[in-house]
Formats: structure tokens, C-alpha cells, sequence
């Protein structure tokens, strides 16, 4: 058997693959039908920020959180819309790492941000 | 956190509760008995205790176990333990040092250095057991030995898991707050009948099992962002037919199976085959961006590396017979 090690990576392709991947778990949610609005970290990184986001931060309002649940649901991350609603602000993670859900009575103000032919909802601070 | 160990008061109550209940002979004690003296005499409640207990003893946890566990403390898998009335447990050599170091009776032993706190959610990552003690030896012979010398003596972090780290290392050895990311130890099989990746080490507290079913929900992921680029969007749901058809296409990345073989044999052991001709780098950068075969930790040493390792020495300097033990028991 022929073996050849790889543990070390020398390029930074596989560094920009994590930096981007909240940015792409929010691209799989809307385009698996969820209607969030980006916050956080994810959301300055969308609009130009220089710190690549830790995890995917989003807010949803009530009547849109079984939208969200069905969408997280297709990607492997499972929980219940009443515990969303119950609990208000709850960490999930999925293979594209780690989530904050906040669901609020009225979203931020936010604007629109065009990723890999997504419209993703940013908000603005 | 105490000068003497570096462990902290939860640790160092469940050490005197596993030495008062299983004894120092080499005796084991039922978990039960454990849990239950940790709650009367230190009140600190079993579902506390147990926790603390795997922790202390897990390889896959800490470079140094204080205690040795008989039974199922579960797994790097991420298994399931079995009730503490099915296991047991006693001091390991080292728990008994540490034991012996807390009651003055020989000199300190920096196992707080070494297994870090990152394990229990802290911020100070782990270090290899045999370079902190060559870098500590070091010191005591050489009490001017340059910040930077130290650093490459220390080397990286280093997890118990077998992951690798990179990222802000020089904000980390300076005691700033540093973002670094943990990956998998990833090597290439390659054979005239298989093309494979094959991970071998992780991130610290990721289990193995969730490796595998992530890396899947990628790769389906891909499958659907192809089909949405072709114009075949499954906006009408996804029927059971659908899902089956996407499941027969070919991989765009060339991803052809993931195969967890980890066991108590192997070891950490998932195989990604990837199909054939396919670009192994382009899929190893891929696999390195899913979660968690890369996560992201925040770490710190406070006051800088340099700054640890010489406390360390200036403690060890006034008697160094436990530093002296502990080297034994490690090589």
C-alpha cells in the first residue's frame, strides 16, 4: 500500500472554506426555502468585514420558523418549531458549523446581499 | 487553579474521592462508591462528578489520565457510557502523583500545563507532555533562555485526539486571545484499487461519529447546488424519487463513499474513497472545510507562554522530584 502523508496543508484554499461556510449555510437555508435575516458576524463579513465569521447568526420571525425548521431539517439539523418558538435564542450546529437562531417579534433593519445567484437578507448592523 | 498541579478544586475533589473510596494499592472501586463519597464528603453531585471522572481518564480527553477506568466510559466515538454501577475506577500512576505533589510529599508537576483546559471548555489548549517537560528542564538549566527559544521548544499545541492546529500561534505564545483552527490529521491511501483520504486524528471533543454523517450532508448539498446551477431546482419538494435520483449522480467532487472504520483496534479510522482521478488535494480541501473535521477554537496562554513556562521552573526549581517522576512515567 502506497501511503502519502497530507496532514500538512499548504495552501489557504481549505482556510477559505471555512471562513466562507456561514456564508454558505445561510445560501443552503434560503435556498431550501427559510426566510432569515443574517446577523452577527456573518452579516459584517457579508458586508465587508475583515474577520471571517465563527458561526451563522440569524434572526426569523415566529410565523417563519417552521420555514426554517423544514429547511434545517433537509440538512441534517433537526429541532422542533414549538421549542424554537419556546426558547427564543437557541445554538444549534450543522456540517457547515455552528448556528445561533434568534427568533424576535420584528426583525433589524437589513438589506440584500447576492451569494452564488442567492439573495441572502443582511442586516445592516 | 493550584501552583503546585495546576488542576483546579473539581479535579483535584474527585482525585481524594477516587483515592478514599478505591484506595492507592492498585485497587479498584465501583463508580457508584465514588460518586456517592464525591457527594457526601466534597458535595459535589454525581452528574457532575461523572463527567469529571471520564474526563480525567479518557485518552481522547487529556494527555495525562489521572485515573484508570475500567468498564464503558464511553468513547472517542462519542458512544454512550454505561451506568456508573457497570465501571470502575482507581488512581493511574500519574493520579497518584498528583495526589502525592497536592500533600507536599514530593515537588510540583505542571499537569495543568500540559492537559490545558481546553478539554472542559477553558481556553488554554494542551501541550506534548514530553516537550513541556524538556522545555521546563530546559529552563531549570538555563533561567535566560530567550522567549522564542522556548516557543520552538514547546512547539504547537498538541491534542490528545491525534487533530492538528494552526492559526494566530504568535498571538497565542504572546498571551493574546487567538482564533486557531483545530483540524484532522488526514492521510492519502493509495492503491491500484483505492483512492482514498483517510482521517486519523480530530479536533478536541469532537466525536468521530459525527464525522461521517456531515460530511454526507455536504456532499448531498453539492449534489443539490449542481442541479440548482443546471436549472433543475426541486422547488416542488423532494419526493423520496428525487432524493434517490440526486444519490445516484456522480459526486461534483468527487466524493464517492465515507466509510467510519474507528474502533478500539484501529483507532480513529474514517476512509473518504474518493471516485478515480479524483484531484485528492481539491477533495482534501473540501473535506477540511466541512464541520467539524475543522473547527474553530478561541484559545489563550495568560501572560504569554514564556511567561507559564517560567513559572513552572521557578516553582519546579525548589524541588524538581516530582518533574523527575512524572518524566519517568511518560517516556
Amino acid at each position: 500500500m502506497f501511503k502519502v502523508s497530507g496532514d500538512q496543508i499548504l495552501s489557504r484554499s481549505w482556510a477559505s472554506l471555512v471562513a466562507d461556510r456561514s456564508t454558505s449555510l445561510a445560501v443552503e437555508l434560503v435556498h431550501r426555502g427559510a426566510q432569515v435575516v443574517v446577523v452577527g458576524g456573518t452579516a459584517l463579513w457579508l458586508r465587508g468585514g475583515s474577520r471571517w465569521p465563527r458561526d451563522l447568526d440569524l434572526a426569523v420571525t415566529e410565523p417563519e420558523v417552521p420555514g426554517l425548521v423544514s429547511a434545517l431539517a433537509q440538512i441534517g439539523v433537526h429541532i422542533r418549531a414549538a421549542t424554537l418558538c419556546r426558547c427564543r435564542d437557541v445554538a444549534l450546529t450543522s456540517a457547515w458549523g455552528p448556528l445561533d437562531v434568534f427568533v424576535k417579534e420584528t426583525l433589524p433593519p437589513s438589506g440584500v446581499v447576492k451569494v452564488d445567484r442567492c439573495t441572502l437578507v443582511v442586516a445592516h448592523d | 487553579m493550584t501552583e503546585r498541579t495546576g488542576l483546579g478544586p473539581l479535579e483535584l475533589a474527585v482525585l481524594r474521592s477516587v483515592s478514599a473510596t478505591a484506595g492507592r494499592s492498585g485497587a479498584r472501586c465501583r463508580t457508584t462508591a465514588t460518586l456517592d463519597h464525591l457527594e457526601a464528603v466534597e458535595g459535589i453531585g454525581p452528574a457532575y462528578g461523572l463527567s469529571v471522572l471520564q474526563d480525567l481518564g479518557s485518552s481522547w480527553r487529556v494527555h495525562l489520565q489521572l485515573l484508570d477506568l475500567e468498564g464503558n466510559w464511553g468513547s472517542i466515538a462519542g458512544d454512550p457510557m454505561a451506568g456508573p454501577q457497570y465501571t470502575e475506577v482507581m488512581l493511574s500512576p500519574v493520579g497518584e502523583l498528583v495526589l502525592a505533589c497536592e500533600e507536599h510529599r514530593v515537588g510540583s508537576v505542571p499537569i495543568g500545563l500540559v492537559d490545558g483546559g481546553l478539554y472542559r471548555g477553558g481556553k488554554q489548549p494542551p501541550l506534548d507532555p514530553a516537550r513541556a517537560l524538556r522545555t521546563i528542564a530546559a529552563l531549570l538549566e538555563d533561567e535566560t533562555t530567550p522567549d522564542g527559544d522556548l516557543e520552538r521548544m514547546i512547539g504547537l499545541p498538541s491534542l490528545p485526539t491525534g487533530g492538528t492546529v494552526q492559526g494566530d500561534i504568535q498571538d497565542l505564545y504572546a498571551g493574546r486571545d487567538a482564533r486557531l483552527l483545530q483540524s484532522c490529521r488526514i492521510t492519502r491511501e493509495i492503491t491500484p484499487s483505492l483512492n482514498a483520504l483517510v482521517i486519523t486524528g480530530t479536533p478536541l471533543g469532537v466525536p468521530t461519529e459525527q464525522i461521517e454523517p456531515n460530511l454526507r450532508d455536504r456532499a448531498e448539498a453539492e449534489k443539490m447546488m449542481e442541479q440548482r446551477q443546471l436549472g433543475n431546482d426541486p422547488s416542488h419538494g423532494m419526493s423520496p424519487e428525487w432524493l434517490d435520483w440526486l444519490d445516484a449522480l456522480p459526486s461534483p467532487i468527487g466524493l464517492r463513499d465515507v466509510r467510519d472504520e474507528t474502533s478500539g483496534r484501529t483507532g480513529t479510522r474514517l476512509v473518504i474513497v474518493a471516485d478515480p482521478g479524483a484531484d485528492l488535494e481539491t477533495l482534501e480541501g473540501w473535506v477540511r472545510g466541512v464541520w467539524p473535521v475543522t473547527i474553530e477554537t478561541s484559545c489563550r496562554f495568560p501572560g504569554g507562554i514564556g511567561s507559564v513556562l517560567r513559572a513552572w521552573a521557578s516553582i519546579c526549581r525548589v524541588d524538581r522530584s516530582g518533574l523527575d517522576q512524572l518524566a519517568a512515567l511518560i517516556s
